[in-house]
């Protein structure tokens, strides 16, 4: 044997690698051939793995750690050999003594041949890596994928499409057909086709897709984006499908919320109308064909059209979205008060914008109203006190001085009020207002400011100024109460002046009312006494056959009161009452008072509060004042059954007993529509019959003796009344 | 590392039929030139109780340094015992000694061959010396143990011994140290003081074309050339049959290309049912193999060679340490008492030859230990 054969054989075996799984396990193989066939001592092979070297094996260096040394100063029994052929590294072989050249020669061979084994483990170990990569990326993905070969060929999957589609391994999943087993009918199978076909290669297609879960053949909603890629070194499809049943639902939901909501929805891009829901249509007046496309601005009330568009650009400006009115032109060219909300965003590279609005045209009259009865009396139509007070401190902070107060107040009002009814005493505050408005200036204002009392405020007024107006509003009354003197207006008046904002204006109106209160007292009861009188003329205008009634009242009460003989006084007061007993019948509504036939409960309970009525009438007048009590009474009866106070016997003032006998016989003596006149000796007889029930027997004893006596006339007419 | 200055030999034979008797014979014989050693070997051969051998000695000793195993062969003075007891022992100034049973040889063998040699060579002590290793010759995976052994030892230390057994018979064999004794394991000493020179040879030459061994596992070959291990080997071989395999693989070994030009032989023990065949020790897979051939002649030469090329590396040779194969005996027959006498004629007169025909041999000749096969390895201190 020659060494040119052990040669040979040597390189026979140093090309006889294996390829082992482990570095461990070729690390034994180098040991072993190392050692037996080149009498290698020491070894060690190093790689570099991010700038670094790292040993994947080392053998015979006992443990010492004297790798580094030994390849950094190698002795002429050592070989180092460099790796820069796929891997960068280096292989250290130490012999045991001084290495021939041909044994360097064959370590060369076995080094270059480690070299190549180590690249390839590492290109594996690198592409295994990457392949775990590439599967924990593929698998960590939320979305299924699906790799086809062109044919249509799966040729992976993703965990996902196993937990999505339901099925149970990767094998079986490879092992279907996308087509008939992963997707349901009537998807666009053509148009897919057309693209792998046609598409260039970064083109990607997305499709809707109704997706299908081969187990149980369910369907769900799939969005599927297909790429064309490379996969494992030719040309595949990459198919990603995400479930979008939940998001189809919510766009459902929220179509049809668009469709369905009260509030008015557009979507306007360029500023043009690109969508609109059915209820900006009903609102516009507008169809949704003749909308889109439409300038959005068109729908605007001209002059609403800047508030509009300064909202718009705020908003584009990242302003915070907020509510703002406008008007709305519709098609048929109403105006509506509407109230929108803008926001915007991106969308396929434009801006959009959402505008939400809502018809507020009924809240915005609403409001109006709402701001004018804050602002104004109901009644009078004037303004209130609200109003009066803003006003005061606007004037206060004004340069519109001198400024003049005048405040007013109706006199007897409550008086009315209590007698005539409220809605006499709101004609007297109606009159009061009409001719405080009429007679003051379109720059004044005026105010009603309680029950009886107005205000006007006189800017850029003197004191000159104000009392001229003042006469003026005096002699208005008077005018009044010469066309209307059935019920007169009395009102008490106070003015005061400030010159300068230095006067304070509230003290002014302290000052007027002041002097307007004074009027008042100074007036006091002869104001309440012309109304009195004029309620008196109103009941004897009111029915002449009333009034009458009280003449003769008042004629035999006075001839009755001297047989009984009643103190002048006593006398004076029979004779008043006998003409103003029943002055409370002038708050009875005509309808009760002349009923042709006999009187409902209700209507004789409002009857019977004509004593009190009358009482608080006459408490009002001083010519009054005195019979007050006796008009009062005058619907007592003697056994006490009367009324109001059920008094009886002699509690009854014997002014009112006397009236009471009167009464009843000219009554029943009169022609009254109601009811039939009865004869003298019919009325003597009754008048008996009441004796010591409804009238004092005594007084009926006097009556029927006067009148037998013949000092009592037959009839009214013989009376000459 | 330095010769011990003053180191002693002393050597010891008895083939007294009781093993204490036996074993106190040898013995005596030894301390008489050494007086109390510092490393005691105490090969024994069958038909001995290894165990009373062992408490015989240590009777003797005390605890002291002590290692052994059971051998096919005494080789003591060129002479082969196949029956008896010999003893070498190994003392003087400067000689120390540490030994190591390494117990049940596993799947695990590098790792046992690490710590086989972390028990011998702590941190603490300085690396040198030389390393007497006798493992059990049935143990399939010895080389693998001695790259472990080497991989933590390194290359400061020279690596000695032979496989133990049992003259051919597959049982495995005992191996003891002063601690006790065990079988299928590796008894081991670091001796520090004496430096051997080594030298090994076979005989054997390549004798066809090579073949790869395509599959392999351990000790067993099961395909060679991409066909049935047996099938291509009979090929090679010729006139080679299943019936009778062991003697006729026995003389037509395998041989594995090792550095410096030499072969490592394997010889096939067995063919199994399935064609693979199973080898006296490791082949590895994607090794060259070839059918080597060797006559009484070659071996002989090759036998004298080494002795001679170890003797002649030492001025004056206090010991020399012999481990011979066992199957060269086989092969020889008749012939083996000229091998002796070949080894023998080589030898300086005086030296105290000691020895033992092996289960495969242990030499780091060529810088690393490795397993031969069908070698004499000669070792001059």
């Amino acid at each position: 044997m020659n060494f040119d054969v052990v040669e040979l054989l040597t390189i026979y075996e140093v090309a006889n690698f294996s390829f082992p799984a482990r570095y461990r396990d070729l690390m034994r193989e180098i040991v072993e051939k190392g050692s037996r066939v080149l009498g290698v001592r020491r070894l060690a092979v190093m790689v570099e793995e991010e700038g670094r070297l790292i040993t994947l094996g080392q053998w015979g260096f006992g443990g010492n750690g004297e790798v580094s040394s030994k390849i950094q100063n190698p002795g002429e029994n050592a070989f180092v050999h460099v790796m820069s052929r796929g891997v960068k590294g280096l292989i250290y072989l130490e012999a045991a003594g001084r290495i021939s050249a041909r044994e360097r020669r064959l370590i060369n061979v076995f080094a270059r041949r480690i070299e190549d084994i180590i690249a390839v483990k590492q290109m594996e170990r690198k592409t295994r890596e990457s392949e775990r990569a590439f599967r924990t990326v593929l698998n960590s993905v939320q979305e299924a994928v699906f790799i086809f070969g062109p044919e249509g060929r799966i040729l992976d999957v993703n965990q996902t499409v196993l937990r999505l589609y339901k099925v149970a391994s990767r094998e079986e999943a490879l092992a279907l057909s996308f087509w008939e087993d992963y997707s349901g009918p009537d998807n666009p199978r053509e148009e897919i086709c057309r693209w792998w076909n046609e598409a260039p290669e970064d083109e990607s297609l997305r499709l809707e897709w109704k997706a299908r879960r081969p187990a149980d053949g369910s369907l769900f909603e799939a969005e599927l984006f297909f790429g064309k890629i490379s996969f494992a070194g030719r040309e595949a499809i990459l198919a990603t499908a995400r479930d979008i049943t939940e998001r189809k639902r919510e766009e459902e939901l929220l179509r049809s919320i668009f469709d369905r909501t009260p509030i008015g929805m557009y979507i306007v891009s360029s500023g043009k109308f690109q969508m609109v829901n059915p209820q900006f249509e009903r609102l516009s007046g507008y169809s949704r064909q003749e909308l889109i496309g439409r300038e959005a601005l068109s729908l605007v009330f001209p002059e609403d059209r800047e508030t509009v568009r300064r909202e718009a650009v705020r908003m584009l400006k990242g302003g915070e979205a907020r509510p703002y009115e406008f008007r709305l032109v519709t098609k048929q060219g109403d105006t509506r008060w509407v109230e929108e909300t803008v926001t915007s965003w991106e969308h396929d590279g434009r801006r959009v914008t959402l505008g939400s609005i809502m018809d507020v045209t009924e809240k915005k009259r609403f409001a109006q109203k709402l701001e004018y009865v804050s602002l104004h009396d109901q009644l009078t139509g004037l303004h209130n006190r609200v109003y009066f007070e803003e006003q005061l401190k606007r004037l206060s902070r004004s340069e519109e001085f001198p400024v003049s107060i005048i405040v007013a107040d109706v006199n007897g009002l409550k008086l009315v009020n209590d007698t005539l009814g409220h809605h006499k005493g709101d004609n007297l505050l109606m009159a009061c207002a009409r001719i405080l408005r009429q007679t003051l200036r379109r720059s004044d204002i005026v105010a009603r400011v309680g029950g009886d009392e107005f205000v006007a405020l006189l800017p850029r007024t003197d004191e000159a100024a104000g009392t001229a107006i003042l006469q003026r509003l005096r002699a208005a009354i008077e005018q009044h109460n010469c066309r209307r003197p059935q019920l007169p207006l009395s009102v008490s008046f106070g003015m005061a002046t400030a010159q300068d904002p230095k006067e304070l204006l509230k003290e002014a109106y302290r000052k007027a009312d002041d002097l307007m209160y004074r009027e008042k007292l100074y007036l006091g009861t002869s104001a309440r006494g012309q109304i009195v009188n004029a309620l008196v003329a109103a009941l004897a205008e009111r029915d002449h056959l009333t009034e009458g009634h009280a003449r003769r009242l008042a004629h035999w009460c006075r001839i009755l009161g001297e047989r009984l003989g009643l103190s002048p006084h006593q006398m004076a007061n029979l004779s008043l009452l006998a003409k103003v007993h029943d002055i409370g019948k002038v708050g009875i509504p005509d309808t009760i008072l002349f009923k042709p036939g006999p009187l409902t409960e209700e209507e004789w309970e409002i009857m019977r509060q004509h004593p009190e009525k009358g009482y608080r009438i006459a408490l009002a007048s001083p010519e009054l004042a005195g019979v007050a009590d006796l008009i009062l009474k005058h619907h007592e009866r003697w056994d006490g059954s009367g009324y109001p106070l059920g008094l009886k016997g002699e509690e009854i003032p014997i002014e009112c007993r006397i009236l009471a006998i009167v009464d009843a016989f000219d009554a029943m003596t009169s022609e009254v529509p109601y009811r039939k006149t009865r004869t003298v000796e019919e009325a003597w007889q009754e008048v008996r019959r009441g004796a010591g029930t409804q009238f004092d027997p005594q007084l009926v004893e006097v009556f029927l003796q006067l009148a037998s006596a013949g000092g009592w006339p037959d009839s009214p007419q013989e009376a000459g009344v | 590392m330095k010769q011990g200055a003053a180191w002693r030999v002393g050597t010891g034979f008895s083939d007294q039929q009781d093993p204490g008797v036996a074993l106190s014979q040898a013995l005596e014989q030894a301390l008489s030139r050494t007086g109390p050693p510092e490393l005691t070997v105490v090969l024994v051969t069958e038909g001995y109780d290894p165990e009373r051998v062992l408490s015989s000695a240590l009777g003797i000793l005390g605890p002291r340094p002590l290692v052994g195993a059971w051998v096919p062969g005494i080789i003591l003075d060129f002479r082969v015992y196949r029956r008896g007891v010999g003893v070498l022992t190994i003392g003087g100034e400067g000689v120390q000694a540490v030994t190591h049973l390494e117990p049940q040889i596993l799947d695990e063998a590098f790792a046992q061959g690490e710590r086989l040699a972390q028990a011998l060579a702590g941190q603490d002590s300085a690396p040198g010396g030389t390393i007497l290793l006798f493992p059990d010759g049935c143990c399939p995976n010895i080389c693998e143990l001695l790259r472990g052994m080497y991989d933590r030892l390194g290359p400061d230390y020279a690596y000695l011994g032979g496989g133990s057994g049992d003259n051919l018979r597959p049982d495995p064999a005992f191996q003891f140290t002063e601690s006790g004794v065990a079988r299928g394991a590796v008894a081991a000493a670091l001796l520090l003081g004496p430096v051997f020179e080594v030298a090994l040879d076979h005989g054997w030459d390549p004798a066809g074309e090579p073949v790869i061994v395509t599959r392999a596992e351990g000790r067993r070959v099961f395909e060679l050339d991409g066909l049935p291990a047996f099938e291509r080997y009979a090929d090679l071989v010729r006139d080679c049959t299943r019936v009778g395999f062991p003697a006729r693989g026995m003389r037509h070994p395998l041989g594995l290309p090792a550095a410096g030009g030499r072969f490592i032989l394997r010889d096939p023990v067995r063919v199994e049912e399935d064609g693979s065949l199973v080898f006296v020790t490791e082949v590895p897979e994607n090794s060259i193999a070839t059918v080597m051939k060797a006559d009484a002649e070659s071996l002989i030469v090759a036998a004298r060679g080494a002795v001679r090329r170890a003797v002649e590396a030492v001025v004056a040779p206090r010991l020399l340490l012999v481990f011979d194969c066992v199957s060269r005996q086989s092969l020889l027959g008749p012939d083996a008492e000229r091998e002796m006498q070949a080894m023998a004629g080589v030898t300086p007169p005086r030296v105290p030859v000691f020895g033992m025909l092996t289960f495969g041999e242990i030499s780091s000749l060529t810088g690393t230990p490795l397993f031969y096969c069908k070698t004499v390895v000669a070792a001059a201190g």
